[in-house]
């Protein structure tokens, strides 16, 4: 087990420097960078100035030297298009907010899934099993910017159900309280959860019922819901709690379109705005950031998949 | 504003100036005739109430804070949160057209010496929010940090006309006293040119010359403008919360001098761009000022009529978009002839352009957008009407004409007239995200296809910043959409651009004979022959056809009924509410 962990580790550290490398050498190749678009229109010496200023005259390869040290210190740098934004001012203030908007849609949308799921699998071939499946398509295919759209329309405001059009809590609430405007932005993010969840959940289900050990605990007498609980829920979890890590990462990388409708001053917002300006240290920060996450939850999911199910064993050898 | 669909990438850089210093020519008098306007430039019937609210609270879409340090800003929404809580020498009003009266603010009183080299301002009794007094040092502090060479600062090249100014900004002398700008006594504050510059007043009403506290910025050093809690202000308001791309908030600073002129008490903002999110807002009584775009114009000009709303809409912000020809000849070969130039410009309809793409902005007939004004008027009507006028007459939407035109250019270059459709031309574009960019691209490649009969090929870039990069590269396109947004109001910063080698001169347009007379309409400092010089420059400009001007970009913007005194900027920022009022509703 031990073994197996640094092993893993170093990967993750390779897999990591891996990405840093690539992100930053693609960011270098392409033509224009945010500093292309902050000094458009100055005159031929203010240009040089600014791009002195920030060190783009130097070569790439020094450029890269520069940035690595200073990221293996944790500084990607301040950010060309926001002054005094730094990777680190933007995770303290907005990383909360994603992560309790996120939380909210995945405790939400998984419960609700899962329950679903299980319906479905029991009541396979009925017109319960399709209702829940023409949702499950319907939910999987339209777009949360849509949902989060048509949510605000038909229940924010006088004319809906009174619930606040926009806004966050934030100060004391930040982490608990100010339901009621947290109410329409986790249900419309949770949605896109439930129905992914209810399908899997369903698929796996559909496994263990038809599985040996079942029919064997039925044979000998087993009531249907111990039948139920004990083989046939239990079986199906392998495949979701080891889905679950990587659903958990993707809630640091934000609900970008729920964040944008109902002016949540979240992460996701800020990433995709980087991008689009092409704002490099802030792009290479962010994307590092995740990565880390990223190679964290499969790392997890990996490690619980063994004590979900105890045959698969984790060791330092060779498969 | 900046979030509109084309526009979002080219609006760089903005800043704002007022119109009658553009046209004062060096007189205090002329800046001094501004009339306070009483309340917003507004269109449709406002609430009748004459009683003012109990609360005097607006909520607006919050700016995006690049940086508070004046010096360092380039964009309109910094410049927008700095004209509501800062105080320079000059504060502008607006009429109902748009139109700019500059009127004294931070100074009670200026002169220009006869050679137009020395400007002298007395300075206004105002106090800093801290208390302290503004003194002329934080006039002349703003002008060294904007010459410091470590900063960069994108518009140093505004102060750089003043003695020795570049000379410091390139770290030939350290000692910012040999510097033209001084303080003469505490409220008094001296500005030198080394040469006559007609355009320096305008310039000077800039956000890059508002005064700055020393003792404030050193203590924060690098990191000035980045915090709102490091600031002091000197204007209607200060910010009294801020989470940029999140919300804010602006109080009445009580220690503003015209304290007693400021009615309303609070700005609340939220960070938000969706139209449908801001409509529901709006309606609800939540949102005191929309921008409506796409869809929405309509159904708010609607609104407007019935009393729902108030329209505030100027025809011109300042901002153009026009066709960049490839002077060098382009891909083709084909653009270095000026008939072909004339021909290809001409086929773009520009009326129709404008109402099937966008429903909005006024059509193009010039180079010189109709917010910058000369002495009261429209720059292109005191310089004797619009240069390209008479030939969209003659030639839009007349194939024959154009072909026959564009077949000249060919016998000029000694190539075939025969078969048109073997020619093509590649126009260079990006891809802005929007649909509207899509359709703009194809409407372009149409309108030039179907009146010319020849073939226009589209090379779509991944974004603004490989454009920016690859569109200074004429070899690489034949045609090009630019823009530009003014960086002060007076023609000059539109000329300019056209400098041979000049960083935006994407024509790559190269005439001593046009760089002579520029030149010498910087330094001339009697205004009608100044304008007799702009008018030549504008036709020089036309003559060579280094571009078809396509739109200027507007102003348009609804407000709540009950909302009184609303200025909406134009060239440089978004709004000051300043003299705004809430009324009883």
């Amino acid at each position: 087990m031990a073994k197996f962990l640094i092993r893993r580790f170093i990967y993750m550290i390779i897999t990591i420097f891996l990405v840093f490398t690539a992100t930053f050498f693609m960011l270098a190749a392409i033509p224009g960078n945010a500093l292309t678009g902050k000094i458009a229109k100055l005159p031929e010496s203010s240009q040089q100035r600014i791009i002195q200023k920030y060190g783009y005259d130097k070569p790439v390869g020094e450029r890269y030297v520069v940035t690595l040290g200073n990221a293996l210190h944790g500084d990607f740098g301040e950010s060309i298009v926001n002054a005094g934004d730094t990777v680190q001012s933007i995770l303290s203030e907005r990383l909360p907010v994603t992560v309790r908007l996120n939380t909210q849609q995945i405790v939400f949308g998984v419960i609700i899934g899962i329950v679903l799921g299980v319906i479905a699998a029991m009541r396979r071939g009925t017109a319960v099993d399709y209702g829940i499946l023409i949702f499950c398509m319907f939910m999987t295919s339209v777009p949360s910017l849509v949902i989060a759209l048509i949510f605000q329309l038909t229940f924010a405001g006088s004319s809906g159900l009174g619930l606040p059009i926009i806004g966050w809590p934030s100060g004391d609430e930040l982490w608990f309280g100010g339901w009621q405007y947290t109410i329409l932005p986790t249900i419309s993010g949770a949605l896109f959860y439930v129905a992914g969840y209810a399908r899997t959940t369903k698929i796996a289900m559909l496994d263990s019922i038809y599985q040996e050990c079942t029919t064997t605990a039925r044979a000998i007498g087993m009531s249907e819901s111990e039948v139920v609980i004990h083989h046939v829920v239990r079986n199906s979890f392998i495949p979701i709690i080891t889905y679950l890590p990587q659903t958990i990462a993707g809630v640091l990388s934000g609900s970008l379109f729920i964040e944008r409708v109902f002016s949540i001053p979240g992460v996701g917002n800020y990433y995709v705005e980087c991008i689009s300006s092409r704002d490099i240290p802030m792009v290479l920060g962010f994307t590092v950031f995740y990565s880390c996450i990223t190679v964290v939850a499969i790392f997890a999911s990996d490690v619980l998949y063994g004590v979900v199910d105890p045959r698969i064993k984790i060791t330092g050898d060779k498969r | 504003m900046r979030k509109r669909a084309l526009l979002a990438c080219t609006l760089a850089a903005v800043l704002l100036v007022s119109t009658s210093l553009a046209g004062c020519g060096g007189s205090g008098d002329t800046a001094s005739s501004g009339t306070a306007t009483e309340s917003g430039a507004a269109s449709g019937t406002a609430s009748t109430s004459t009683e003012l609210a109990d609360e005097q609270v607006v909520y607006l879409t919050q700016p995006e804070i690049r940086t508070l340090d004046s010096t360092q800003m380039n964009d309109n929404q910094s410049a927008t949160v700095l004209v509501n809580t800062m105080e320079g020498l000059f504060r502008y009003s607006f009429d109902d057209q748009g139109n700019a009266t500059a009127e004294k603010a931070g100074c009670t009183d200026y002169t220009v010496s006869d050679d137009g080299l020395t400007y002298t301002f007395t300075l206004r009794e105002n106090t800093w929010s801290d208390g302290e007094p503004v003194t002329a040092d934080d006039y002349v502090y703003a002008v060294s940090r904007l010459l410091d060479p470590d900063l960069a600062a994108p518009y140093a090249f505004f102060a750089e006309g003043l003695v020795n100014a570049d000379k410091y900004l390139s770290g030939e002398i350290t000692d910012f006293s040999q510097v033209g700008c001084k303080a003469l006594d505490d409220m008094t504050v001296e500005y030198t040119l080394a040469e006559p510059d007609s355009t320096f007043l305008a310039k000077l009403a800039s956000p890059e010359f508002l005064p700055l506290r020393q003792d404030i910025v050193e203590q924060y050093g690098d990191n000035y403008g980045t915090d709102y809690t490091q600031l002091v202000f000197n204007g209607p308001f200060k910010i009294t919360e801020w989470t940029n791309t999140a919300s804010g908030k602006f109080e009445k600073n009580e220690s503003y001098w015209n304290a007693d002129n400021v009615t309303l008490q609070e700005i609340n903002m939220t960070y938000n761009n969706e139209q449908s999110t801001l409509d529901q807002l709006f309606k609800e009584g939540q949102l005191s000022q929309f921008g409506a775009a796409t869809d929405y114009i309509a159904v708010y000009e609607q609104m407007a009529q019935s009393g729902q709303c108030q329209e505030i809409s100027y025809p011109s912000d300042g901002g153009e978009f026009w066709i960049s020809m490839s002077l060098g000849g382009g891909p083709s070969g084909l653009m270095s002839n000026v008939n072909i130039r004339r021909a290809v410009g001409l086929s773009i309809d520009g009326e129709a352009y404008c109402s099937t793409i966008y429903g909005r902005y006024t059509p193009a007939d010039d180079l010189i957008p109709p917010a910058i004004s000369w002495d009261g008027q429209q720059f292109t009507e005191a310089s004797g009407g619009a240069k390209w006028a008479d030939d969209i007459a003659e030639y839009r939407n007349q194939p024959e004409k154009l072909q026959e035109m564009f077949k000249q250019g060919l016998e000029e270059l000694g190539l075939q007239t025969d078969d048109l459709s073997q020619y093509t031309l590649s126009y260079m574009t990006y891809d802005t995200g929007s649909s509207l960019n899509k359709q703009s691209q194809e409407f372009i490649q149409q309108q030039i296809e179907q009146n010319l009969g020849i073939n226009v090929e589209l090379n779509v870039l991944s974004g603004w910043e490989q454009y920016g990069a690859e569109v200074e590269d004429g070899s690489k396109w034949d045609i090009s959409m630019n823009g530009w947004v003014p960086d002060y109001n007076d023609p000059m910063t539109y000329f300019g651009i056209w400098e041979t080698g000049g960083s935006s001169n994407y024509e790559q347009y190269a005439n001593p004979e046009y760089d002579q007379l520029l030149k010498d309409a910087q330094a001339e400092t009697d205004s009608d022959k100044r304008l007799d010089m702009y008018s030549q420059l504008d036709q020089m400009l036309h003559d060579d056809f280094i571009c078809m001007p396509l739109y200027f970009t507007d102003v348009k913007s609804f407000i709540q009924p009950y909302i009184q005194g609303v200025q909406i900027g134009t060239m440089g920022y978004m709004w000051d509410y300043s003299k705004v009022q809430v009324m009883a509703h």
